[in-house]
């Protein structure tokens, strides 16, 4: 009988941010790459905007990604990720001075964000605000909003109304609204509907301002709006991180890699040093993938690259362990959630993860490069660094996968 | 001037509520917190057959037979008659099943043996050393629902009750009690109620009042820890027919599955701490049992306070503590007239409790009108006509979920679930629509996404508030029932409350869900705290 | 006992690339209409199962699924238990048995095409069996594949074929309306050194199982089981041409059917290009391809998608010199099969294949490439721009037309 297999020169386990961004990263190094996934990445989750980091640079600990690639990395997977989110359509832009922007959430609170998503609300000093809510969607208050802003911004100069959504719009689920919006008709009646609110003020409306085609939506209505109309992102679903991942995933593919989902790692074949295959499980059987080097994107807890353990009778805590590989995970000492959710110091389980060397390499692995939320030691949304080492991270990782295999 | 105070809006005291209304006597109920504020929700949702105390404490057992009858009866509307089992494994001293078939004959407790192979059709999770069942009729109470309900009547009745205020001293004239000083916690206001006779059913703050008119009641503040798993892991009860000791009763209730309990003294009531120990040792034990147990994904610990009554005596062990109630009138016990306190007892003879209670009250009262709380259903009948408005709106299957949640007040939800968007749904796992969070949220001052929570589940499954929570909270402001500006804060109250029961159960499948909600609250909402 | 929903996060994922929700309201989508609902069913509570069976059966959910579980199993679920209820509705079994149509239409194609194409008689259908108007029926061949098959001499009559035997399991469409893609598979397998076995088949049961018809969709399994085992058990490679087919023998007669035999046939099954790509993993592949130059958007059928086995048609069309192909990966299609041809759900077929009409288009290409004959049909329907398998395109390569 014949054994299945796949060669390959790179594989990437996940297909999130860091991983679509090591399968680029490899493409570049001029690799032959395929991506195995069993799930979407939380990317979709997400508010579609690029966290670089929240507070400063200089009180990163020992250890934190970024220290692994240094700012050169951290520039060079900017400048990728920027090209290839531009080219597959979503033009992000960079503060001049290369600052974080503030960025709108629904609940009216500004969080430094480093490359808005295309369309989203942000604020700068002088500029005036006019929020717009829709009657009916339950997923967004533009007084809530409103309110928010007073308070973390005082003296800016915020005012709401609500709007009814245009009357081909037959659904009050952001998704299906935002599909509707895209319809022409829906368009002109929306940009008519909005006429007279907020005149010479950014007009912030809820992020459901169309799917794939949000472009040319949003293109619409700030003409008839005669300046800017931005989308603050609601909590689910996040459209502009649907928007992201959607777009990526296809670039990603377009620019010749080849992805595998529905494919789920569950093992390996190692000789010395070296993985020399893994293990995919599909619904004909197992499947070797074969690489001269891999990636590790995985994912941490929530995508199941980490997962916990039954608990063992006798010891209070189930062990949190890596999933395909069996790697030692660093897990924090102390306990592993603080009893408060929006604690100070964020939560020890978020931190569990890989540590490698400087070459993201677990100790004792030539041909394993690891990237993104499995990476040990730091706590993206405390920090709001989650897209910044997804994306130095992962690209990284795929040129350091893609030369080695090369 | 009132007739009667009430202190304690759990099982005891809105019992006492309804009783003392059915006879004619003028009462007013005051609460600390929100109803079942206290132990009467944070317990395992079990109304005993009596099978669990038959050989040791076999007063307690009869007492729950008999009441478990009746509430079958007069509040059907918060039971869930799921029978129970008591389930034997190879490894406990099978001697101890036949003291307990006997004790539960001589307490009047139903029990039926039962073969092992028809309980693994019925439920295939139980242990491979399972080795012998019997049947009993343990069922499934809401407490929140139960004590709702007894508040409904009462107030049909003229009873009056106000939560969020906390007794901070008795009136005295001279050695008799004459009424309360009240202050409301979401004012700030001091408040003082005059009464004939003020009723200290405040469960396990029972002590403290006593100790405003300077009586010492030698009460043992038992804290038990509980697990809340997200899915139904059994139909039935199922109950380890062994001693009662640690993680033994599996109590199906609604969507999810409580495994309890631990038993550790505290020094106060007001100890709701979760010891990791604690929750590992549940699951384990719990695990022998339900083998699944170990594995299942916890949404959540929580931890009540038993109010135990230590008799002269008693030993330190409050597994050996009695189960029963004592009605302690302190002008005959202490000399200290116009004050009767409630000591001990359990949810499943709350009823029985109140009419000993107001029995005594009644006496001082020259009251001689008889209890009927055994006679009469605690609710009428819902209204057909309503109930066809509500399926109208909603459709039979929700309909059914809203009739559980709401027997009384059925008219106003139809209204409101009739008014625009009122059957949009905002939380989506427990399905609870814009028309029942606001007629809930109408029917409070300055409500709590938590004190909605309570009446409505919301919150309450799989994502325990992480996608509704913020939903409800603009509903509220849009609706003009919260402050625009206060949005956030209402929203990050429920997802903290939530968090603290999460946080004490992990680690666990549920790692994984903890870290989506975190994302969401500290990426996605991020900036809300500096 | 864990249920199936445990691991439920509500994380959404599965509504926000479910096809269907997103263009109608009616649909309560792959989260609340599966694990959502199995949740409160567990508890005994009633549930609304109203709209569930507009779901189209394409799996995005499970693909997309970060807990592993499989919405679309339980949003069906409803379904099977209603037709056990009550049989199957005259549209419904009509559209499942592709077979038994197929097997009178062959022999009169003239009349069946040409009779499918009035007007008046789609009215008619439409009417009497809600069979949308505006659904282009596919068209039956002159003659099955089959019996050009049992017709034809084997090249291999003189001497055993260097690289062995394969079995083909051709599907309905194949044998009735594209009989070339059976030719063309039987030459390119030929070309590489294979002997082409033609056990005798029935439809894989698939168009059943949609519909919700479970007990004969495991009949038709339990014969096709007993006809290809006996090949598995030898270790003889089991080739698909349809992907809804190889999904069906690979993963269903086992999981939803529980057919005796079907795990020792599983392994064995490989989607066309699967296994080619195999061969070619294996350095077993001829690659005297001929330079074609031409751009081939390719979409992946979501039947292939949900088996985890990647893209190989792309890896392998990359190989002939000329060629840029890559997956559009712009969503289902729409037609899933049967669905598409239901009155009520036309119009949500069409909406879910607006991406894929954008995406073609886009393309600038002279053809698309699938290996689902119904996406092919409906990407034909949704541009008017042909739809070829991607056998097609090696066969040209090879220069064996």
């Amino acid at each position: 009988m014949m054994k299945r297999s796949r060669t390959y020169d790179v594989v990437v386990i996940g297909a999130g941010l860091a991983g679509l961004m090591a399968a680029l990263g490899a493409r570049r190094a001029g690799a032959e790459v395929a991506v195995v996934a069993e799930g979407g990445g939380a990317l979709e989750l997400s508010s579609g905007s690029v966290d670089l980091l929240a507070g400063p640079w200089d009180a990163l600990a020992e250890g934190h990604p970024y220290r692994l690639v240094g700012s050169d990395g951290i520039r060079d997977g900017l400048d990728a990720f920027l090209a290839a989110a531009s080219a597959a359509g979503l033009p992000y832009m960079e503060d001049a001075e290369h600052r974080n922007q503030a960025a709108v959430t629904a609940v009216g609170s500004l969080r430094p964000t480093y490359l808005p998503a295309p369309g989203a609300a942000v604020v700068q000093p002088g500029c005036s605000v006019h929020v717009v809510g829709f009657q009916g969607l339950r997923e967004f208050h533009p007084q809530v909003v409103a309110e928010g802003l007073r308070r973390a911004m005082p003296g800016l100069p915020v005012t709401w109304g609500w709007s009814d959504l245009p009357d081909g719009v037959t659904s009050l689920h952001p998704l299906q609204i935002a599909r509707q919006l895209e319809e022409p008709a829906c368009r002109r009646q929306l940009a008519a509907r909005l006429a007279g609110q907020g005149v010479g003020a950014a007009l912030f409306l809820p992020a459901v301002l169309g799917l794939d085609q949000a472009p040319a939506v949003r293109a619409e209505l700030s003409a008839a709006h005669g300046g800017t109309v931005a989308e603050v992102p609601l909590l689910s679903p996040s459209l502009p991180g649907l928007r992201l991942g959607s777009a990526l995933t296809r670039h990603v593919q377009r620019a010749g890699a080849d992805l595998h989902l529905g494919a789920r790692a569950v093992g390996a074949a190692c000789g010395q040093g070296r993985i020399d295959s893994i293990t995919c499980q599909t619904v004909a059987g197992a499947v070797a993938y074969r690489a001269g080097a891999f990636v590790l994107a995985t994912g941490g807890l929530l995508g199941r690259g980490l997962d916990v353990g039954a608990r063992v009778p006798g010891l209070p805590d189930a062990p949190i362990y890596e999933t395909i590989f069996g790697l030692p995970v660093e897990v924090p000492a102390g306990p592993l959630a603080a009893t408060e959710l929006l604690a100070p110091g964020g939560h020890g389980f978020v931190r569990a993860g890989i540590r490698t060397d400087e070459h993201l390499r677990p100790p004792g692995w030539s041909n394993l490069h690891i990237c993104g939320k499995m990476l040990a030691g730091y706590d993206p949304y405390a920090e709001g660094s989650g897209g910044g080492v997804a994306i130095a991270t992962g690209w990284r990782a795929g040129l350091l996968a893609g030369g080695v295999a090369k | 001037m009132q007739r009667v105070v009430v202190i304690g809006g759990g099982a005891t005291g809105s019992g006492i509520l309804r009783d003392l209304t059915m006879r004619g006597i003028p009462a007013v109920l005051v609460e600390q917190g929100d109803l079942v504020h206290g132990t009467s929700s944070r317990y395992h949702g079990l109304l005993h057959s009596g099978g669990r105390y038959a050989v040791k404490d076999p007063e307690s057992a009869r007492e729950c037979a008999t009441e478990n009858a009746i509430l079958r009866r007069i509040a059907p509307f918060a039971v869930e008659p799921c029978g129970g089992i008591f389930l034997q494994l190879a490894q406990d001293d099978p001697g101890y099943a036949d003291r307990w078939v006997t004790a539960c004959q001589k307490a009047g407790v139903p029990t039926e043996r039962i073969d092992i192979e028809q309980l693994r059709r019925e439920e295939p999770g139980i242990s491979p050393d399972a080795v012998a069942a019997y049947r009993v009729p343990d069922a499934s109470v809401d407490g929140f629902r139960l004590i709702a309900g007894n508040v409904a009547a009462a107030e049909a009745l003229g009873g009056r009750t106000l939560t969020y205020r906390r007794v901070t001293g008795l009136l005295k004239d001279g050695p008799r009690v004459t009424g309360v000083q009240l202050i409301n916690e979401r004012t700030g206001e001091e408040e003082t109620m005059e009464a004939d006779l003020v009723i200290n059913a405040a469960g396990a703050w029972t002590g403290q009042i006593a100790a405003m008119a300077g009586i010492h009641l030698d009460l043992v503040a038992d804290r038990g820890v509980l697990l809340v798993y997200h899915g139904r892991l059994t139909s039935q009860v199922i109950n380890r027919l062994r001693p009662p000791g640690n993680g033994d009763i599996f109590v199906p209730a609604g969507t999810v599955t409580l495994l309890g309990t631990t038993a550790t003294p505290v020094a106060s009531p007001d100890n709701l701490e979760i010891p990791a120990a604690e929750v590992a040792a549940l699951l384990r034990q719990g695990a022998d049992l339900l083998p699944a147990a170990a594995t299942a994904r916890v949404l959540r610990a929580f931890a009540g306070v038993r109010p135990l009554f230590k008799a002269k005596g008693d030993g330190a062990n409050t597994r050996d503590l009695p189960r029963t109630y004592q009605i302690v009138d302190h002008s005959a016990e202490h000399g200290v007239a116009g004050l009767i306190s409630i000591v001990g007892g359990k949810l499943t003879t709350y009823r029985e409790m109140a009419e000993k209670a107001v029995d005594v009250a009644a006496a001082h009262l020259g009251v001689t009108a008889p209890c009927r709380t055994a006679l009469e259903p605690i609710l009428p009948p819902p209204d057909v006509d309503v109930v066809r408005r509500v399926q109208v709106q909603v459709g039979a299957a929700q309909a059914t979920y809203l009739l559980d949640r709401h027997p009384a007040g059925l008219a106003d939800l139809a209204k409101e679930l009739e008014a625009p968007l009122g059957t949009e749904v905002i939380c989506e796992c427990e399905q609870v629509t814009r028309g029942e969070l606001l007629v809930v949220a109408r029917s409070l001052p300055q409500p709590s996404l938590s004190d909605i929570r309570r009446r409505t589940r919301l919150g309450m499954g799989t994502c325990q508030g992480a996608y509704c929570g913020y939903r409800a909270a603009f509903t509220l402001a849009e609706a003009g029932l919260a402050e625009p500006a206060a949005a956030p804060a209402l929203m990050l109250d429920l997802q903290e409350e939530r968090w603290r029961g999460v946080s004490a159960a992990l680690p666990g499948p549920e790692l994984r869900g903890a870290e989506l909600t975190y994302a969401l609250y500290a990426g996605l909402f991020g900036g809300m705290k500096p | 006992m864990i249920n199936q929903y445990d691991a439920c996060l509500k994380c959404n994922l599965c509504e926000l690339h479910c096809p269907v929700f997103r263009v109608t309201p009616a649909f309560p989508g792959p989260k609340n209409g599966g694990p959502g609902i199995e949740r409160l069913r567990a508890a005994g509570k009633a549930v609304d199962e109203t709209g569930l069976d507009l779901c189209l059966g394409c799996r995005t959910c499970e693909v997309v699924c970060p807990s592993g579980l499989s919405p679309a199993k339980l949003v069906h679920q409803p379904k099977i238990d209603k037709v056990r209820l009550r049989g199957l509705p005259a549209r419904e079994w009509l559209l499942a048995h592709t077979n038994l149509l197929g097997e009178v239409a062959v022999r009169l194609p003239g009349v069946t095409n040409g009779s499918l194409g009035l007007k008046p008689v789609r009215i008619m259908m439409e009417k009497a069996l809600r069979i949308d108007r505006r659904r282009p029926m596919p068209r039956y061949a002159r003659g099955t594949f089959r019996s050009w098959f049992a017709r034809r001499p084997s090249p291999w009559r003189e001497r055993p074929a260097p690289n062995g035997q394969v079995v083909y399991f051709h599907g309905c469409s194949t044998n009735y309306m594209l009989p070339e893609v059976g030719r063309q598979t039987v030459a390119v397998l030929e070309h590489n050194g294979f002997e082409v076995i033609l056990p005798p088949q029935r439809c894989c049961g698939l168009p059943l199982m949609g519909n919700g018809e479970i007990d004969e969709a495991r009949r038709w399994a339990a014969y096709n089981v007993a006809q290809l085992r006996p090949y598995a058990e030898k270790g003889i490679p089991i080739i698909f041409t349809s992907t809804s087919c190889s999904l069906t023998v690979k993963q269903e007669y086992a999981h939803l059917l529980g057919v005796d035999g079907a795990e020792a046939v599983s392994p064995l099954c490989y989607d066309l290009f699967e296994f080619l790509a195999q061969l070619h993993d294996d350095g077993r592949l001829r690659l005297d391809f001929r330079p074609s130059p031409q751009v081939l958007p390719y979409h992946q059928p979501c039947h292939q998608r949900v088996q985890g086995i990647g893209t190989p048609a792309v890896r392998l069309l990359r190989l002939i010199p000329g060629v840029e192909s890559w997956n559009m990966d712009a969503g289902c299609c729409g037609a899933s099969g049967t669905h598409g041809f239901k009155r009520e759900k036309y119009d949500i077929s069409m909406a879910v294949g607006e991406p894929l009409r954008a995406a073609l288009v886009a393309s600038g290409a002279a053809r698309g490439v699938s290996d689902c004959e119904a996406c092919r049909w409906q990407m034909e329907h949704l541009t008017g721009m042909p739809a070829v398998h991607p056998i097609t395109v090696l066969w040209e390569a090879y220069g064996l037309g």
